[in-house]
């Protein structure tokens, strides 16, 4: 990867699909710098076990049981994501020796264990940037977070 | 679409739908040409950009306020999984 590769975390993807959200029109300041710069764009399916499960609990309260109309709405935002320009998937292949450090880093940055599992899959494939709403990440050496 | 120019201060205006996707701050030439108004985009290719994105954004519009928003997020996240959060 290269030195500004960004990784997008499940709380920009979330903000860039409901209009609502405080952060929705900084996703798209956001995205049109990453297109201006050729950005390199990546995320992993991590990052959508939250994103498919936040949106489906905010949509089960706003929609109830209509889960036809539920499914068709997480449908289209996932369509949204993957139609983001330069957006690639990776899924490193963890070791056991990844997993034992990805619990040092749950232990050391208090990090809970999908942000961890997410900073792991970040060093492994050597990308320094994350593109999220979460501070969460600011407690990590070696990784900037854009927001 | 046909429109009826309205009056702004000393100027004379029309407007553009929002889902040409033309960003407020895009710099446009204009010219007349007998009964014809051009404007010509001088931003094109920031503009073709950012329709996209406006395309691949905001699946889900409804009313509700960012802050019980956040805090409904919030709670989602740090609350996983909720038996009763099932898709069907």
């Amino acid at each position: 990867m290269t030195q500004k590769s960004v990784f997008l975390d499940t709380s920009f993807l979330v903000a860039s699909q409901l209009t609502k959200h405080q952060f929705f029109e900084r996703t798209k300041e956001l995205r049109l710098n990453f297109l201006s710069n050729a950005t390199p764009l990546y995320t992993s399916y991590l990052v959508f076990d939250e994103f498919w499960y936040v949106l489906l609990g905010i949509l089960r309260s706003r929609i109830g049981s209509d889960t036809l109309t539920i499914y068709n709405l997480i449908q289209k935002a996932t369509t949204n994501v993957f139609s983001i320009k330069g957006l690639n998937l990776i899924n490193p292949s963890l070791l056991q020796k990844d997993l034992t450090n990805t619990l040092k880093i749950m232990y050391r940055y208090k990090l809970r264990p999908r942000d961890a599992l997410i900073v792991t899959t970040m060093k492994t494939a050597n990308i320094k940037l994350i593109a999220s709403f979460d501070a969460d990440f600011d407690i990590v050496p070696g990784i900037t977070r854009i927001y | 679409m046909i429109q009826k120019a309205f009056e702004i201060g000393n100027s004379i205006a029309l407007t553009i739908p929002k889902e040409v996707g033309i960003k407020p701050g895009t710099r446009v030439k204009f010219e007349r040409k007998k009964n014809k108004l051009i404007y010509e985009l001088l931003d094109i290719s920031t503009t073709i950009e950012t329709k996209r994105i406006e395309e691949t954004s905001g699946a889900i519009d409804f009313n509700q306020d960012s802050k019980s928003l956040n805090k409904m997020i919030k709670h989602l996240r740090e609350n996983q999984y909720d038996p009763k959060i099932r898709l069907s």
